[in-house]
């Protein structure tokens, strides 16, 4: 009986809390005049009127080209950079290592807003400005901290004998990376693409900065940008929203086992 | 083939702590020598020494004659089994054997060939693509022996391989590893902190406490003749049975309590020093103990069963002996305090020997065959 | 060794390309022969390419705005000169400012309080094995992984004048207030829709943090007779520590960056009343092109932000190694 209260009582909870959720999916598949006047009721029948509008703009496309790009070639370049330096600090355990590392955790705490000026500055300096490799080279380094962080973590249960076996057989640290670590790194990896991939995707300031408005806008900044013009129109806004956010949501559903892991892997360090 | 050297190898932390000290050990080629000691005492870090896998902070390592204290590890020419067996979970038992062949460019074929011809040998051939994780314990364990073999160095390092097996397997494996190692002819250090795995498997052991060598002997000279009372106390199962006496030189017979136990006039001719001294740490073996019957002479204590231990061929009986000896044997194994109640000894006993726990017995001790030490554990000569 | 035909040791080794080995051993090992340690810190030059990116995009851009925020920065035309402290002088005078940090601090006291009760309210509950509670532990995090745009707009629909809220509200008979039109609200409705998302991050935090307590401790002390609460108290509250030091933390920081979250709900309105100190930081560096002003902003803001973290990293570590 005690249990049956108590699933109760958090059904009931997540149910509450989940609510908005429910409103992003649900109105993304009614009527305008559906949302303004009911806006909790089920998407009954449903309507693709919405999502066909936006999706017909074609901008939203353009949006989810960009975006998919930006977030591959980031945690693409990540994955590479990062790992390579948890295992280069989880070997050399040098002085310099130290320090270098506790610079990057410092990155951890970093307001963007901080340093987006200069870093605008810095990439027209490289002739990067406004760019989507620029764009990309920022997102690396920003999330990177965060990577390294969980690539350590790991590295950490990795037994110190593997890596010895194989100095002991003569393979040099870039073989032994390519050969042992990495192979060895791959659930690491798999929570690290997945996190990471999430917050690029959903990284809104950054892009809006460093792309501007000429270069064509990711899926989370075309959602913002579009607000003006739906602003009457709930339909298409809940439409778009819904296509910026199924990605990561499916993204999350498939490999949510990764994620969490990898969040409670960076969390507990 | 090669000879493995230690001349005064030195192992010290920054923190000044030594791991090992002064270590001076020289293993003639094919020999198949044991480190062995209580956890901590240095074995290990020996070992990964001439590994190469920890730098030499003093003294100096010839492998084949030359000196290895700046050659990094894969130019030693030694290949090392690790206690973990350290298998690359990733790849296959055939990829794991040809690891090593893969980082030194060996071409493929002959990398399988290789690979196949060590596999047999092992007894691994049907296991060749299997993954390590669908591998039972003994077989990881030949694994990591194949690993080895297939490089054909001069010098096998063996880090306790054998500590992650259960009992039966680990006999077994025993066997296994000392055939091969006659066979292939390598010279073989093999550390382990089992003592009987050193005795069973060692040309020759070398004991270590704390960093220091305590001794090098082959094993049974090790049983006969420890160096010191550790070396007496670690090695041997049961172990020794030491007991503290005084010495009443005018008597020519050793006192604790209400116990007399006269001395043998070949001990005192071997042993001249035993009557200067006034006190002697006197260690016995269970199989030179004997229950004895109440009206039998001789040199016996009388004490009362506490536990008995029936293996089937023998019987090993706990006495605890009447009076006020301390036993010895504790403080010598370092760090345990001394068990309350008299000094305890073990006997060996037939099977079919009837000894219940809370029965007072009286228990023959062969003096011809026990070892004396003075206090500070040193030999008594 | 136990099949009988062991290939003779020397067997195994063939010629051919072995033995052209020794001669290129010969010269590999004098190249390495400065030992171990040369090689262990040659390691690090794979570390290279992320701590050069690092370095450039991270660690650099922290030099220039701190180098900005003692300087009046023109680049439109192309004018940069020194002013030495005025600029947090003016910002010290600055009542927008003072504004933005205040709601900006309350704004993080409230996230590092309410996901961490939230959080593990929802972990307990959720904590018996059975399906339903696997299916609701996946579908709590979701709100993590939504962008905080989409975050910003949904809420901003639910909390308009004519929205949900108000309209449920008014249909039991209460005249529901202006959440985003009034300016205290307005702040209050922000930190809603932040923490909103942070409750989803400290629930699975909380969830791994249960799940690490061995069930044994409770069933003992069931066995001595602890009440639910007992347990909860002397068990579950100190052994959560870390998890509740990595989720006040995260918290902290994730409000004191805060951005997206405010400019998709209220675009830093009414007037300026949800302003955070990043809105600030923006609007004055790009859109007013006082790149010196905000990049004194900024410092303040890294400094807050590290002594924020600093702090609350100490005194969490200390209670947890008290506990």
């Amino acid at each position: 009986m005690k249990r049956q209260i108590r699933a109760l009582v958090a059904v009931v909870a997540s149910a509450l809390f989940l609510f908005p959720l429910y409103l992003v999916i649900a109105n993304a598949l009614k009527a305008d005049e559906e949302i303004v006047n009911q806006p909790a009721k089920p998407p009954l029948p449903p309507t693709l009127a919405g999502l066909s509008a936006v999706v017909e703009g074609g901008e939203v496309t353009a949006g989810l080209r960009n975006s998919v790009l930006i977030t591959g070639s980031t945690i693409a370049l990540i994955m590479v950079v990062a790992s390579m330096l948890a295992f280069a600090l989880h070997v050399s355990n040098s002085r310099l290592g130290n320090a270098l590392n506790a610079v990057i955790l410092f990155g951890l705490i970093l307001p963007t807003p901080v340093i987006l000026i200069p870093v605008f500055r810095v990439l027209k300096f490289l002739s990067l400005q406004n760019s989507f490799p620029g764009l990309v080279l920022f997102l690396c380094a920003y999330y990177a901290p965060f990577a390294v962080l969980v690539y350590r973590g790991f590295l950490r249960s990795v037994p110190k004998d593997l890596i010895e076996a194989a100095l002991m057989d003569g393979a040099s640290y870039r073989f032994i990376y390519w050969a042992v670590v990495l192979p060895l790194l791959r659930p690491a990896t798999a929570s690290v693409l997945v996190i990471t991939g999430v917050w690029v995707w959903n990284d809104f300031l950054n892009p809006l900065v460093l792309l501007g408005p000429l270069q064509g806008n990711t899926v989370t900044v075309g959602l913002y940008r579009s607000v003006g013009q739906f602003s009457i129109n709930f339909g298409e806004l809940f439409a778009y929203m819904l296509v910026a956010s199924a990605p990561v949501l499916g993204f999350y559903l498939v490999l949510q086992r990764h994620f969490v892991r990898g969040l409670i892997a960076g969390a507990t360090k | 083939m090669a000879s493995v050297q230690l001349a005064n190898v030195t192992k010290e932390y920054v923190s000044g702590t030594a791991a090992v000290s002064r270590l001076t050990l020289d293993v003639a080629d094919g020999e198949l020598v044991v480190l062995v000691g209580p956890s901590g005492c240095g074995k290990s870090t020996a070992l990964r020494m001439i590994a190469g896998l920890e730098s030499i902070t003093e003294g100096d390592l010839f492998i084949g004659g030359e000196r290895m204290n700046d050659v990094a590890s894969h130019e030693r020419d030694i290949a090392m089994v690790f206690q973990s067996y350290a298998l690359y979970p990733h790849l296959t038992v055939g990829e794991n054997m040809g690891f090593s062949l893969r980082v030194g460019r060996v071409p493929k074929r002959e990398r399988a060939e290789r690979v196949r011809a060590v596999a047999r040998t092992l007894g691994l051939d049907e296991l060749i693509d299997r993954k390590p994780r669908e591998l039972s314990g003994g077989q990881r364990q030949r694994v990591a022996m194949g690993r080895a073999i297939i490089r054909e160095p001069q010098v096998f390092l063996m880090d306790e391989p054998l500590s992650n097996l259960d009992a039966k397997l680990r006999s077994e494996m025993r066997a296994e590893i000392s055939d091969l190692q006659a066979r292939l002819g390598v010279t073989t250090i093999f550390v382990t902190h089992d003592q009987v795995e050193a005795m069973t498997m060692g040309h020759r052991v070398a004991v270590l406490r704390e960093g220091e060598l305590q001794q090098v002997a082959a094993p049974y000279e090790l049983y006969r003749h420890p160096a010191n009372l550790f070396v007496a106390s670690f090695i041997g199962n049961p172990s020794m049975s030491i007991l503290r006496f005084a010495v009443e030189a005018e008597h020519r017979r050793l006192a604790a309590g209400p116990a007399r136990l006269d001395i043998p006039e070949p001990v005192l001719a071997r042993r001249p020093g035993l009557l200067g001294t006034a006190e002697a740490l006197v260690g016995l073996r269970p199989e030179h103990l004997r229950l004895a019957g109440d009206a039998e002479s001789g040199n016996a204590l009388d004490g009362v069963v506490r536990g008995v231990e029936a293996l089937g061929s023998d019987t090993f009986v706990r006495v605890e002996c009447a009076g006020s000896a301390e036993s010895a044997s504790d403080a010598a194994a370092g760090g345990e305090s001394p068990t309350p109640g008299g000094p305890m000894v073990t006997v060996r006993a037939p099977g079919s020997a009837s000894a219940r726990p809370g029965q007072h017995c009286r228990v023959a001790v062969d003096l011809d065959e026990a070892h004396f030490f003075d206090p500070a554990g040193d030999p008594i000569r | 060794m136990r099949a009988a035909g062991l290939p003779d040791r020397i067997g195994l080794r063939r010629g051919g390309p072995s033995a052209a080995a020794p001669a290129a051993e010969g010269r590999k090992r004098r190249r390495w022969r400065a030992g171990l340690r040369s090689r262990r810190s040659g390691v690090l030059i794979m570390g290279l390419p992320a701590t050069a990116l690092f370095a450039a995009l991270v660690v650099v851009p922290i030099g220039i705005t701190a180098f900005y925020s003692f300087n009046d920065v023109n680049f439109l035309r192309d004018e940069i000169s020194w002013v030495g402290l005025s600029n947090y002088t003016r910002l010290w005078g600055n009542d927008d400012f003072r504004h933005s940090v205040w709601i900006t601090a309350a704004i993080a006291a409230a996230a590092a309080v309410v996901p961490n009760g939230l959080g593990l309210m929802f972990a307990v509950l959720l904590d018996a094995k059975s399906r339903l509670n696997t299916a609701l532990r996946v579908a709590l995090f979701a709100p993590f992984v939504l962008s905080p745009v989409v975050v910003g707009l949904t809420f901003g629909s639910i909390l308009t004048d004519s929205g949900l809220v108000n309209a449920t509200l008014s249909s039991i008979g209460i005249d529901g207030p202006s959440w985003i039109g009034d300016p205290n609200l307005a702040v209050v409705s922000v930190a809603a829709t932040l923490i909103w998302q942070l409750v989803a991050f400290a629930t699975v935090i909380y969830v791994a943090a249960l799940r690490a307590i061995p069930t044994d401790l409770y069933e003992a002390a069931a066995i001595d007779g602890a009440s639910e609460g007992l347990r909860f108290r002397l068990i579950t509250w100190p052994l959560v520590a870390p998890a509740v030091t990595i989720t006040t933390l995260v918290s902290l920081i994730s409000a004191l960056k805060l951005y997206d979250h405010a400019v998709a709900l209220t675009g830093g309105g009414p007037g300026r009343a949800t302003e955070t100190v990043g809105l600030a930081i923006i609007r004055t560096g790009f859109s007013q092109n006082r790149a010196g002003i905000a990049s004194a902003m900024a410092v303040l803001l890294l400094v807050l932000t590290a002594a924020a973290t600093a702090v609350s990293l100490s005194l969490l570590r200390r209670r947890e190694v008290a506990l």
